[in-house]
């Protein structure tokens, strides 16, 4: 399957993925409620007082990770998993409110919590994916298409 | 998702899932000729398809799993039953119900009566007679959606969530159908158990004039007939002290006098009393069991419900439903009449008593009275005081009633004392020796919202609206009040204990003034019991923490927004009210169960943090006055919260953040 779509479905079908971000005590993995447009820019919100949301003030480059596996054996040859590299930054007026609809689009339970003041709507604008099947096979997708 | 609204009938064929077992039951009765309100039911799929949109029903599991509901105090299933009641009514109802249900009941006339049909209610071991709303006197399609709304809402009633939780059952996946029905408002109403739990040869038949609200909430005393089952009819009759009844009135039921000619009347005949009990027989034949059956009577018998009698009805010291607005506003008069100005003299005649001139017999004697007097007063504490507290739930219920979307929280500012009513207060604290905070801030026109308030009221029909506002003004001010009162005669107790330990300490020491050692022995025996009475205080029953796995530390902690905003600071952890004292400005307050007497003392702090749960504690109370950032109900904190740790606390999502773990 093409990276394109294999990412383009783990979007569709994934609600959580997994963020690494570094900070001052080195790097640090959460997980995430995501929502997407397109390929380029996936969405999360995080209340201020989080770890994640201190690394990210300090070091804005992380890695998201999605992927689709059951904890199976049959994992190794069916499973795919895509890796973004990208830049986070907060989102302000009519981004938040373009970021939130996307959220809310796939957990439209989290509308108290994107609503509170004390939380941030966070865009990663993704440079690079890079997508895992078949075990060892990997390819690299710019959603921008320079690849 | 689909919506069906079926005339009771053909709920009678239907699965319980579907139509809920009061549906279907109604429906069994009415096919079976029994008289009985035809009306229809809106199924189940109708409350799954509103729980579907936008994900309700996540966002209720996941305020439900903030808690445990085995675990909550009484007040605080009102509390999130308040959350979660306003997120299932904040959210529009879809167009096809209005239009579905509006073409089903175009054919009735009249006011009618809403009711809870339960899927799990009436069913199996775990499930309780009463735990969901019943809506009298509906009028026109807004109010029937409204009223709709409302009991699906029940569905998460503070009732229901306590015997759900003592059952240890998730109500996240509950849900309900909904019955309406013409209001059958007969002249006399009853409740009959066609099976006594004692003798399986008798049943009862209970009976009072006027609405049945008035025998289930227990405010009206019925007559009861003991009946025999063998055909033999009437047993015994035992009448009541007949002087009050419910009726249908613009916006529900209301107490009123009963007519003087109908007091010296037993509600029914005794002809009468043999039709309910065959009505009642009939229902038992056709379910095949004996049945618990509320009737009311309109020229003849008409069953309004019944359920097997193995359904019980929830003890009332297991309810956390706040007391009718009747009843409150009877305590009120009460309270402000005799209770109050009874304590605070009890308090003023022990205070003038020089405890020190006493003989020490007599001393004896007056530590055995003031003993006395502190349990008495804890006693008319719990039993009375405690339970006006309801007067501001009640109110806070009627308020999201008419304000659905409103913040479920937003009564309080309505409530929040002002003005001379504070200036009260503040006398009342200086009378006591204790100090005053800084007067509330109140973040919204208060008049304004007042007047809001009442016009929501009278359009939902509501008259009692202003009345339900006063009681739950004076609820919220001997809320603050009461434990003044019995703070001074506390204080009365501790004086003679330090008086009686004064003595025993002179008289072990060189100036031995104690008569003998029978006379001490009486002493330290009046000592003993002043200090037992000190340490049953009122919130003794405060949990342990358990044993903390040394290689495990909360970093963010989940609880309640109690108050909005977010505050960091060191943690001040006040294990003792004395310790109060202690809180220096900026610092983070972490606090079991903040005492009213001491609540003026965390003005100044950067946040609260309380382990007792809900809006309505006195952490959240001050919290909300002056703006503090608060979250409630974190288990432990105080054991889990390290003395001058940073300390942040979002008010806003209820979470508590450990800065340096």
């Amino acid at each position: 399957m093409e990276a394109r779509t294999i990412v383009e479905g783990l979007l569709a079908t994934q609600p959580l993925a997994v963020l690494s971000t570094c900070g001052e005590s080195g790097p640090y993995a959460s997980l995430i409620a995501i929502g997407h447009d397109g390929a380029a820019v996936v969405y999360f919100a995080t209340s201020r007082s989080t770890r994640k949301w201190a690394n990210l003030t300090v070091e804005p480059r992380v890695s998201l990770m999605l992927d689709d596996r059951s904890n199976r054996p049959e994992d190794f040859h069916r499973a795919v998993g895509a890796t973004a590299v990208g830049v986070a930054s907060a989102c302000e007026g009519e981004a938040a409110d373009k970021a939130r609809d996307a959220l809310l689009r796939a957990h439209p339970h989290l509308a108290g919590f994107t609503e509170a003041p004390s939380a941030v709507l966070v865009a990663v604008r993704v440079h690079d994916w890079y997508v895992v099947s078949r075990f060892q096979s990997v390819d690299r997708f710019c959603p921008k298409g320079d690849s | 998702m689909s919506i069906t609204v079926l005339d009771l009938r053909e709920a009678a064929l239907r699965p319980v899932d579907e139509v809920g077992g009061k549906a279907r039951s109604l429906g069994v009765l009415l096919e079976a000729g029994i008289e009985v309100p035809d009306g229809v039911v809106v199924c189940v799929d109708a409350f799954d398809e509103h729980l579907a949109e936008g994900g309700l029903r996540e966002a209720i599991a996941m305020e439900l799993a903030r808690v445990d509901l085995a675990e909550l105090r009484t007040e605080e299933y009102w509390d999130v039953s308040r959350r979660l009641r306003s997120l299932v009514a904040g959210r529009p109802t879809d167009d096809r119900l209005r239009t579905i249900v509006g073409d089903a009941i175009s054919g009735i006339t009249g006011a009618l009566v809403v009711r809870s049909s339960a899927p799990h209610e009436d069913g199996d071991e775990h499930s309780y007679a009463g735990l969901h709303d019943t809506v009298v006197g509906v009028e026109g399609l807004d109010d029937v959606v409204r009223a709709v709304l409302s009991v699906w809402g029940s569905v998460y009633s503070e009732r229901s969530l306590a015997a759900l939780g003592a059952a240890g059952v998730d109500p996240s996946g509950l849900s309900m159908a909904v019955v309406i029905q013409p209001l059958a408002a007969g002249e006399r109403s009853g409740v009959t158990f066609t099976r006594g739990p004692v003798d399986p040869d008798a049943g009862t038949i209970e009976a009072v004039w006027g609405l049945g609200e008035g025998l289930v909430s227990g405010l009206v005393e019925p007559d009861r007939w003991m009946m025999r089952r063998d055909g033999d009819g009437v047993e015994a009759h035992a009448g009541a002290e007949r002087h009050v009844r419910f009726a249908y009135a613009a916006g529900g039921a209301q107490l009123l006098p009963l007519d003087t000619e109908l007091r010296d009347r037993a509600p029914l005949e005794d002809e009468e009393v043999e039709r309910v009990w065959a009505a009642c027989l009939a229902a038992e034949d056709l379910f095949g069991r004996a049945q618990d059956c509320e009737w009311t009577w309109v020229d003849r018998p008409v069953l309004t419900q019944a359920r097997p009698v193995t359904v019980r009805r929830l003890p009332e010291s297991a309810d956390p439903t706040p007391l009718p607005l009747a009843r409150l506003a009877e305590l009120a008069g009460y309270i402000d009449d005799e209770l109050l100005p009874a304590m605070w003299s009890e308090a003023s005649a022990l205070s003038v008593v020089g405890l020190e001139r006493l003989a020490d017999h007599k001393l004896v004697g007056e530590a055995r009275r003031r003993a006395e007097a502190v349990l008495h007063w804890r006693e008319v504490y719990r039993s009375t005081l405690i339970p006006f507290a309801g007067g501001a739930r009640a109110f806070g219920a009627l308020w999201a009633e008419v304000m659905p979307g409103a913040d479920p929280f937003g009564f309080v500012e309505l409530l929040v004392r002002t003005g001379d009513d504070y200036a009260l207060h503040e006398q009342l604290l200086a009378e006591v020796g204790l100090p005053a905070a800084p007067r509330p801030v109140s973040r919204v026109d208060r008049d304004a919202e007042e007047r809001r308030f009442l016009e929501a009221a009278r359009q939902a029909g509501r008259a009692d609206a202003a009345e339900a506002l006063a009681i739950g003004r004076a609820s919220w001010r001997v809320r603050d009040d009461d434990n003044l009162y019995l703070l001074r005669i506390e204080r009365e107790a501790g004086r003679a204990l330090r008086e009686i330990e004064r003595r025993l300490e002179a008289d072990a020491g060189e100036a031995a003034s104690i008569a003998g050692p029978s006379a001490r022995e009486r002493l330290q025996a009046a000592a003993a019991m002043l200090r037992d009475t000190e340490n049953d205080s009122l919130d003794s029953n405060r949990p342990a923490a358990p044993a903390a796995d040394p290689g495990v530390r909360a970093r963010q902690m989940l609880g309640h927004p109690a108050g909005p905003g977010v505050g960091s600071g060191p943690a001040r952890v006040v294990l003792r009210a004395e310790e109060m004292a202690d809180l220096v400005s900026g610092e983070v307050l972490v606090v079991d169960a903040l005492e009213p007497e001491t609540a003026a003392l965390a003005v100044g702090a950067a946040g609260i943090v309380e382990r007792r749960g809900g809006m309505l504690v006195h952490g959240a109370i001050v919290a909300r006055e002056h703006g503090i950032p608060c979250v409630t109900g974190i288990a432990d904190a105080t054991s889990r919260i390290r003395p001058g740790e940073t300390v942040t606390v979002d008010g806003f999502l209820g979470i508590v953040i450990l800065e340096d773990v």
